[in-house]
């Protein structure tokens, strides 16, 4: 099936609450816009899980399965079920083990029906510089010969420090690009922590790759990249996905550790489109009242409010339907047009904090768009 | 490494693996020399007697300089849509220069220009 044009949200499939991930199309489609799409993940759900929900995820589309996995060699995932064959055996390293990989994951796509098909990788790691780099798109080239389509992407997972470093980003887009045209990337970068995406340098990198890549013709989906992969729409991304699990759902809630023994406390937060930013449940309140807030219209909202108490599946399932929203906002014919949305988008956001009655502080204040919207 | 050390391209100079589009530079490198007998990292004067290895670091370091090529003294020898032509074949690294592909449908593009 083929890739529709740019550019679209994805949801992760992620190991607990499935099924609450995907009634966020529904209510995209109920509110007249396009439900998002839906990433499978053989990386992070067993075998039956992702045939499940790729049977299930009908009205999420477009329907797309990663087969890359961070870590191999892991015969149940969850304990019980059988993970994907491929994903039961030692990372490849030969040219055997790597066709062998590359083709029981590209039949495996096949028979779901995907659209579009996603090359398996393994995690690049620093020390994989060059060889480990090379040994991976040598996979690719030679999946691309065996399988011609022209919706193949090759599954990225790299270690952030392959697009900081700028010997290492270099060798990337040089061998990259060598693939034959045509040929997207699935770039799932594993930062080394959860703020570093919004710093300038991060971003600065980021938006090379992807600017690099797609300036080359390359479809590029950021793989679990929230609202950053939002923002690489600008520089020519395809699309991106959310990120997994309920507590990372574009991150709506933060855990706050205790100590051993003591459970962990979960902070109410809402995600504002108005913002581009989380924030605190009580923050939220507030800025209902505030001159210039758009109300959110989703279904989760209402039954948010109506319920009277908190509900963190309702507030996840919020900020799914709100990046898909601000996602069909900026869909237009040409990255131009896409990039001059987005920005007017990240500047309305700065005008709404800066005319509001009352200072956000902490991690409510959306320290990220000036440097968003220097990359703009 | 093969090829002939004033026609490389920079990944080659750095002793990279050569790509597709490391041939999209020397076909660059050698249409700039017809057209100027200048050569993309080369600096007639200067790099004169050098050794193999010596003359490689020389042109390597301007490769990391932001005024080589010199396009600047090329461009007043250059007609306008020739010198856009040899940057985009001459870019530094592989990925900002076109596809062999794309390399030759733009040469075939001036070329036909030039004949009208």
């Amino acid at each position: 099936m083929p890739l529709p044009a740019a550019p679209h949200f994805l949801l992760d499939q992620p190991y607990q609450k499935r099924d609450v991930l995907i009634r966020v199309g529904p209510e995209g489609a109920n509110q007249g816009g396009r439900p998002p799409g839906l990433l499978l993940h053989w990386g992070q759900v067993h075998d039956e899980g992702v045939k499940g929900d790729a049977a299930s995820g009908s009205q999420l589309a477009p329907l797309m399965a990663s087969p890359g996995a961070a870590r191999y060699e892991r015969d149940k995932i969850g304990g019980h079920k059988e993970a994907a064959s491929w994903i039961r055996r030692k990372a490849p390293s030969t040219h055997a083990e790597w066709d062998t990989t590359v083709d029981e994951a590209i039949v495996a796509q096949q028979l779901l029906g995907t659209a579009g098909l996603i090359v398996p990788t393994r995690l690049l790691a620093q020390a994989d510089w060059p060889d480990g780099l090379q040994e991976t798109l040598d996979a690719a080239r030679r999946a691309a010969a065996r399988h011609p389509t022209t919706d193949m992407s090759v599954n990225l997972i790299l270690d952030e420090r392959w697009i900081r470093d700028s010997r290492l980003r270099r060798t990337l887009l040089n061998q990259f690009t060598d693939l034959p045209e045509g040929i997207g990337a699935a770039v799932h970068i594993h930062w080394s922590a959860p703020d570093v995406p919004d710093r300038s340098a991060s971003l600065e990198a980021l938006r090379v790759v992807v600017s690099a890549l797609a300036g080359d013709g390359r479809r590029v989906l950021l793989v679990e990249a929230g609202r950053l992969g939002w923002l690489a729409i600008a520089w020519g991304a395809w699309g991106f996905t959310a990120g997994l699990s309920g507590a990372s759902w574009t991150r709506n809630t933060a855990v706050v550790r205790r100590a051993k023994g003591q459970p962990a406390t979960r902070i109410a937060r809402v995600f504002e489109p108005n913002l581009l930013q989380h924030v605190r449940q009580a923050v939220h309140t507030r800025l209902l009242g505030q001159s210039g807030y758009q109300p959110c219209p989703c279904g989760f909202c209402q039954r948010q409010a109506a319920s009277g108490g908190w509900s963190h599946d309702l507030s996840g399932q919020h900020a799914l339907y709100a990046l898909s929203r601000l996602t069909e906002q900026v869909a237009a014919p040409t990255l131009q047009e896409r990039r001059a949305r987005i920005r007017i988008i990240v500047q309305n956001a700065i005008n709404f904090e800066a005319g509001l009655s009352f200072r956000l502080t902490g991690d409510s204040r959306p320290m990220h768009l000036p440097e968003w919207l220097a990359q703009l | 490494m093969l090829g002939t050390l004033p026609f490389m391209a920079p990944e080659q100079l750095r002793l990279e693996r050569a790509v597709r589009r490391t041939d999209v530079f020397a076909v660059g490198a050698l249409l700039l020399f017809v057209l100027t007998s200048e050569l993309p990292y080369i600096d007639n004067q200067a790099d004169q007697g050098l050794s193999s290895d010596a003359l490689r670091l020389a042109m390597l370091s301007r490769t990391e300089q932001p005024d080589w090529p010199r396009w600047g003294q090329l461009q007043a020898r250059l007609d306008q849509d020739v010198a856009e032509l040899l940057a985009q074949l001459l870019g530094t690294e592989p990925y900002e220069r076109p596809t062999v592909e794309r390399g030759i449908g733009l040469i075939d593009t001036a070329l036909a220009n030039r004949s009208r």
